[in-house]
């Protein structure tokens, strides 16, 4: 049966399910609804006291801190060390500079506005706040290499923060019957992006349009006063805009052109128009962590260098990022880490995992993550605790993952 | 007050039960989730500022009702919130069928066991588009999404479904 067949007579089987009917009289449940109503105000007095009282406290812890050491992210904020290793590299001390000028505001329009949105959001919208930390989306997800059909593909957009400090890849699973292209594709993607609702910066549609070229060329023409080659943060954060959305792909060259001719000029790109997206980039992972949002984040290249081995990769990722992410794994983890075959990486842990599960999700999920970027097909998890992650069960290798935060 | 819930009463309990019933799978809880949806609509029904329809406006507040039941669920018995997180939890139906599903074909009754499958949201737009028979925009309208969300959602929920019954059926004929 196709695809279509299944789907129409599913729809149809759903309209025959049966009327199942509330056999109660229309007297009995205004009782019982009147009775509520009239019994809750004293209760919900003081039930609903706290959390307001709550949140107008932590706006006011927020206005507070945010002029000293926190920087707002679309709203939400995120926390940032001030005890910066005076030794930072150069490539961090551009980042830091950034932040410091964020953080030498005492408060901003933009923060005042952030903060209000907040508060008001808080105060009049807790039916929403319940909703969207209930929803799948509160917590990072991944997208596992099963959860793309036959017609369908995954493309990875990536955005950047408010302050364009780094970017935060999402992943879409885009159907191939409705968008051929890649370049359809894309553009499919990037209309399902609501970047404000992520509280990230807004970025698409991008400012220019692209070509694919040949199998592992594509070509990117710049709309007329397209923002991307402003200063060397506008050009680093399109560079790993364009990382992050051809890393999983077979493109090795983007040609960055304008329509009229005229040169193009980007920093980290070779001869200033061509970008080659590197693949299998080394990562470590943290967590980018929203008002009710968790993310997924790749440390940043210009936060630090890559790590130099997985090992590496997972040392790092026990402690929070100095920037302010938020470690996914525990601190007192202990794996040892060997191979099978040729691309399977085995993770035994020493001692189980003892965190919440959607902890030692987090940190499976970041693992394998971390897994991918260096190269592995597959890991198989050794000593957990755990019987299973999602649907797999841990005696098995489990895929790593063809993306990262899916989308919608 | 009375006039308010008479009305609503009259136009939509019964749909606003079903949808319920078929979230939850049960009747008491359905009675009480549907009970709680016009306390709450009652208390704010002076906000209501007519910019959706009402009938969409009361299924918003259900869809959040539901949400909270499932969040009070989820601190009682842990495996509830796996039902957020994945639909590949293997989830036991602990209601027994209902009468009125009883009396239909074998493959209705396998498409409301495997409804529970799918995630929460995907159920819901599942249970609004159809059994509702509410449009798109109603849909995104009750659920506070947008249209292209509801249209994703409702993909991917098909999916699941389709997934499930045939897997469901292969093991079937299995053990047979």
């Amino acid at each position: 049966m196709t695809k279509q067949n299944w789907d129409d007579e599913l729809e149809g089987m759903m309209r025959q399910l049966p009327r199942i009917e509330d056999q109660r009289s229309k007297d009995v449940v205004y009782s019982r609804v009147k009775q509520q109503v009239q019994a809750s105000p004293k209760h919900k007095r003081s039930s609903s006291f706290i959390p307001v009282a709550a949140t107008i406290a932590a706006v006011i812890l927020l206005v507070v801190i945010a002029s000293a050491s926190f920087f707002t992210w679309g709203g939400d904020s995120i926390s940032l060390q001030d005890s910066r290793d005076e030794s930072t590299s150069s490539s961090n001390n551009a980042a830091t500079e950034n932040s410091t000028l964020e953080k030498g505001m005492p408060e901003s329009e933009e923060s005042r506005n952030s903060v209000t949105k907040f508060d008001r959001e808080s105060l009049s919208d807790q039916e929403d706040q319940s909703f969207s930390i209930m929803s799948a989306s509160s917590e990072p997800s991944v997208l596992f290499p099963d959860e793309i059909g036959e017609e369908e593909r995954a493309i990875t957009l990536a955005v950047p923060d408010q302050n364009a400090q780094f970017v935060v890849p999402f992943t879409f699973v885009v159907p191939r019957e409705q968008e051929n292209s890649w370049e359809e594709g894309f553009q499919y993607a990037s209309r399902q992006l609501n970047e404000e609702a992520l509280g990230l910066s807004e970025y698409y549609p991008l400012e220019g349009s692209f070509q694919q070229t040949s199998t592992n060329e594509v070509q990117f023409i710049l709309d007329e006063n397209a923002p991307y080659e402003d200063g060397s943060t506008g050009s680093t954060i399109f560079l790993q805009v364009l990382q992050e959305l051809f890393e999983a792909t077979n493109i090795e060259i983007v040609r960055l052109e304008r329509e009229n001719g005229e040169p193009v000029q980007f920093q980290g790109a070779v001869s200033g128009s061509e970008f080659s997206p590197a693949a299998n980039v080394a990562k470590t992972y943290y967590i980018a962590k929203g008002k009710d949002k968790e993310y997924f984040m790749p440390e940043p290249s210009t936060f630090g260098a890559p790590p130099a081995s997985i090992e590496e990769a997972l040392e790092r990722m026990k402690l929070n990022h100095e920037q302010g992410f938020i470690a996914p794994l525990p601190e007192d983890l202990e794996v040892q880490l060997s191979e099978q075959g040729e691309d399977q990486l085995v993770v035994s842990f020493q001692k189980q995992l003892r965190d919440s599960e959607k902890q030692n999700r987090k940190a499976l999920f970041s693992i394998l993550l971390v897994a991918r970027s260096f190269g592995y097909s597959s890991v198989l998890f050794e000593g957990t605790g755990m019987e299973r992650v999602d649907s797999y069960p841990l005696t098995e290798p489990v895929p790593v993952p063809v993306g990262e935060n899916q989308l919608p | 007050m009375h006039s308010a819930f008479e009305r609503l009463y009259e136009t939509y309990h019964q749909d606003l039960f079903q949808f319920l019933f078929y979230l939850v799978k049960n009747r008491e809880h359905a009675e009480d989730l549907s009970q709680e949806v016009y306390v709450r609509v009652l208390k704010n029904y002076s906000s209501f500022e007519g910019k959706s329809s009402e009938k969409t406006w009361l299924f918003s507040i259900a869809k959040h009702v539901a949400i909270d039941f499932f969040r009070k669920q989820s601190t009682r018995k842990k495996r509830i919130l796996s039902i957020f997180d994945s639909q590949e939890v293997d989830v036991k139906d602990e209601n027994p069928l209902p009468e009125e599903v009883l009396l239909q074909n074998e493959d209705i009754q396998l498409m409301y066991r495997c409804l529970d499958r799918c995630k929460v949201e995907q159920k819901m737009v599942l249970l609004l588009r159809f059994l509702q028979s509410m449009s798109i925009s109603e849909t995104a309208a009750s659920l506070g999404w947008t249209e292209s969300k509801v249209k994703t959602t409702q993909h991917r929920a098909m999916k699941t479904l389709r997934m499930e019954m045939e897997a469901a059926k292969e093991k079937e004929g299995d053990t047979a």
